[in-house]
């Protein structure tokens, strides 16, 4: 049996990945990818968790995340889609227009 | 024939020119703005002929229940018309000499840009000029009256762009003096409210005649209180009629085109102040304080109006000073309460004034709006008829016989000599005067040799009818009222004097003569005194000392400026620093709350990755703290 500290670790470095992701990556697309990427970590670790504890609340949490990015999935691309063809772009650092 | 209907028509004309002027192409507006004061002309017309007693007519209630009688009973005040002798002969003036007006304008204004909308303007005048006249109370007679002066500052800034839409600095003098002739009556209707307000206090009705009708009673009032009627109804007729010392707006009105200075600023605007003396004559009767102050305004009037016309080198400005010192004339009478030789004057001024002010504006036509007298000169050539009739206004004006002129001055100056010897005095110098900057004018205008480079030419007959009837009105109009040392029966003062008391004692006839001889005189002697200055040496200057008071018209406009609108331009200077002061410390407010905000407002760069990393650091600070709280590093 697979150590819950492989899940952690693995959940750790998936986060870690993502989280690089956003921060680097300047198509919109991409920041959208690592964001579910690490969204994915967490679940990831939630349910690592749940089996060590033997307890299934975080996995529900997990249902809930996972319905939640469905739902952000549809959405934030529909944005990204209409940016893209108000402004033929979708390179975040040129979506400045909330500047102060 | 139904009062309503005078104004009525001049309105109509005015409602079509103003919401249907672009119908009208060519002459057609003028001929409609001509026609819709014929047509009052004729209804004038027929009304005075069928005068047997005064007309009054009640249209509708203005202002119900203003007020509760003695008995109790509440008082309306009526829209209503009051057309007497006194009325009646005002409405002949207006809308006689009004029609030749409109005829002559429609020939002089030909061509002009705003044409149609010219006409409409005069129209509503002669409207509001008649509701001033025929107004039964004071409040109405208040509304024509402020008409008058709303179309006043309509045609004197109507070239507010310049003459003939051209030149834009011209345009702005044009305007300002529209704007001072407004600001400059609104003093005098302030007086006019006044008096009205105290009119009402006093004897509880502002109509006219039920005023007139007191009689007796009017002198219950006390004493003082008639007296202060009388002056602030002074001071309203000062606004209106340009007199001393309110007199600036009215030379500076002959920026208006020339039909509108011989309508309104000659003939009928000015003298509603004459008029509503006249009118209040009841009142004024019972008030010898008041009365003198208007012969003295009146008197000082004439005076400095004649002194202003001796140097100016405008043709129209010259016609102006005399307006303001024939006005004086006519206050003098009445204030001397010989309200039928104001009248008189009135009548016999608005007919040869008219004349002078269009024989002007013939001129300027001729010469291609050429308005300075020095480049005149010998026009008697190139406009032999223009020529005539001037003259025959010139010799109307001077007071010489047979000519309107000289009767109507003879009996201003026969009522000051009665009453007033000083004031006499006054009236015989500045006949003397007037007979002078006449004879100037004429001689600088007609005589002599051409100083200009236009190429004059008589203007054709539809500017020419009006000035041949006004000629004959300014021969024949004396006619009506001759004195009975001359063999006449002074029947316009008889016909008026059912209306107007007669004041004064006949003189004996060798008085009478002495009087009408000197007057005579002076005439000649003035006229006698411009030919020799004026043709002999083709342009004489009177002493450097004199001419500069006089084309500054006694400093008077310098006076004003430094008195008034110096002070009130100081005033406003520091109360406009004050102003920006509370502006600069609300706007430094402002300034200092934005820039302590920039100061933050770098954080917002608009980069969502640099948001991301401030997540970050800030989870990973939270994170952070709580892994040292845990692990007791905090303790």
């Amino acid at each position: 049996m697979v150590s819950t500290n492989s899940y952690i670790i693995l959940s750790g470095l998936l986060f870690a990945i993502g989280m690089f992701g956003v921060l680097t990556r300047r198509t919109a697309v991409m920041v959208f990818l690592s964001v579910e990427l690490m969204l994915n970590a967490a679940n990831l670790s939630l349910v690592a968790f749940a089996r060590a504890w033997g307890d299934l609340t975080a996995q529900t949490a997990v249902f809930i995340v996972m319905t939640l990015a469905a739902a952000e999935v549809a959405i934030g691309l529909a944005i990204i889609v209409t940016i893209f063809r108000k402004r033929e772009t979708t390179n975040v650092d040129d979506l400045a227009a909330m500047k102060g | 024939m139904p009062l309503y209907l005078l104004p009525l028509f001049p309105l109509i004309g005015f409602a079509l020119l103003m919401l249907g002027g672009r119908f009208f192409k060519g002459a057609a507006g003028g001929i409609l703005g001509s026609v819709a004061v014929g047509l009052s002309f004729i209804v004038a017309l027929v009304n005075v002929l069928n005068l047997p007693a005064p007309i009054h007519e009640v249209l509708w209630t203005w202002l119900p229940d203003m007020a509760k009688n003695a008995a109790g009973a509440s008082i309306n005040l009526p829209v209503g018309f009051y057309l007497d002798r006194l009325s009646a002969l005002m409405t002949l003036i207006i809308t006689g000499v009004g029609t030749l007006i409109h005829i002559y304008s429609v020939s002089y204004m030909h061509g002009d840009a705003r044409f149609n909308r010219f006409f409409a303007f005069l129209n509503f005048f002669v409207a509001m000029m008649l509701i001033l006249v025929m107004a039964d109370s004071y409040p109405l007679m208040f509304v024509g009256w402020e008409g008058v002066g709303t179309a006043s500052y309509l045609l004197i800034g109507f070239w507010f762009a310049g003459h003939k839409d051209a030149q834009p600095a011209e345009g702005i003098s044009n305007s300002n003096a529209a704007r001072k002739a407004f600001i400059m009556n609104r003093v005098g209707d302030l007086g006019f409210m006044l008096g009205m307000f105290l009119i009402y206090k006093a004897y509880g009705t502002l109509v006219i005649p039920d005023l007139a009708a007191m009689g007796g009673a009017l002198a219950n009032a006390q004493r003082s209180i008639i007296e202060l009627i009388c002056l602030f109804l002074l001071v309203g007729a000062v606004g209106k009629s340009g007199q001393l010392p309110l007199t600036t707006w009215l030379p500076d009105a002959m920026a208006g085109p020339t039909p509108v200075s011989a309508l309104i600023h000659a003939a009928t605007m000015v003298t509603a102040g004459v008029y509503l003396i006249a009118r209040t004559h009841f009142l004024y009767d019972l008030a010898p304080t008041a009365s003198t102050w208007v012969a003295w305004v009146g008197g000082l009037t004439a005076l400095y109006g004649a002194v202003s016309a001796l140097n100016q080198y405008d043709i129209k400005k010259i016609l102006a000073y005399s307006t303001v010192s024939q006005l004086g004339y006519m206050f003098m009478a009445v204030g001397l309460h010989a309200y039928t030789a104001g009248v008189f004057h009135l009548l016999t001024h608005a007919f040869f004034k008219a004349l002078l002010f269009l024989t002007a504006g013939a001129v300027i036509h001729a010469l291609h709006d050429e308005q300075d007298v020095r480049n005149m000169g010998g026009l008697k050539k190139f406009m032999p008829f223009t020529h005539i009739v001037s003259g025959i206004g010139v010799l109307a004006i001077s007071g010489i016989p047979i000519w309107a002129g000289f009767f109507s001055k003879d009996s201003i100056l026969t009522a000051a000599y009665e009453q007033n010897g000083w004031l006499y005095a006054i009236g015989l110098l500045v006949a003397l005067l007037t007979a002078f900057y006449m004879g100037r004018w004429y001689f600088l205008v007609w005589r002599g040799t051409y100083r200009g480079h236009a190429h004059p030419h008589e203007g054709g007959p539809v500017l020419n009818l009006p000035l041949g009837v006004l000629a004959a009105l300014a021969t024949l109009g004396g006619f009506l009222n001759i004195p009975s040392f001359l063999g006449g029966g002074r029947a316009l003062d008889g016909w008026l004097g059912a209306v107007l008391p007669l004041h004064g004692a006949e003189l004996s006839v060798g008085t009478e003569w002495g009087l009408t001889l000197a007057a005579v005189l002076v005439g000649v002697l003035g006229l006698g005194l411009a030919y020799v200055l004026y043709t002999r040496k083709a342009l004489t200057d009177t002493p450097a000392g004199i001419r500069s008071l006089s084309v500054n018209s006694l400093y008077l406009d310098s006076l004003y400026a430094n008195v008034i609108s110096g002070p009130a331009g100081t005033i406003a200077g520091a109360l406009d620093s004050v102003d920006r002061g509370v502006d600069a410390t609300v706007e430094g407010i402002g300034e200092t709350v934005g820039s302590l905000g920039r100061v933050v407002t770098f954080w917002q760069s608009g980069f969502v990755r640099s948001y991301a990393v401030s997540m970050l650091l800030g989870t990973t600070l939270i994170l952070g703290y709580w892994a040292l709280k845990a692990l007791g590093g905090l303790a």
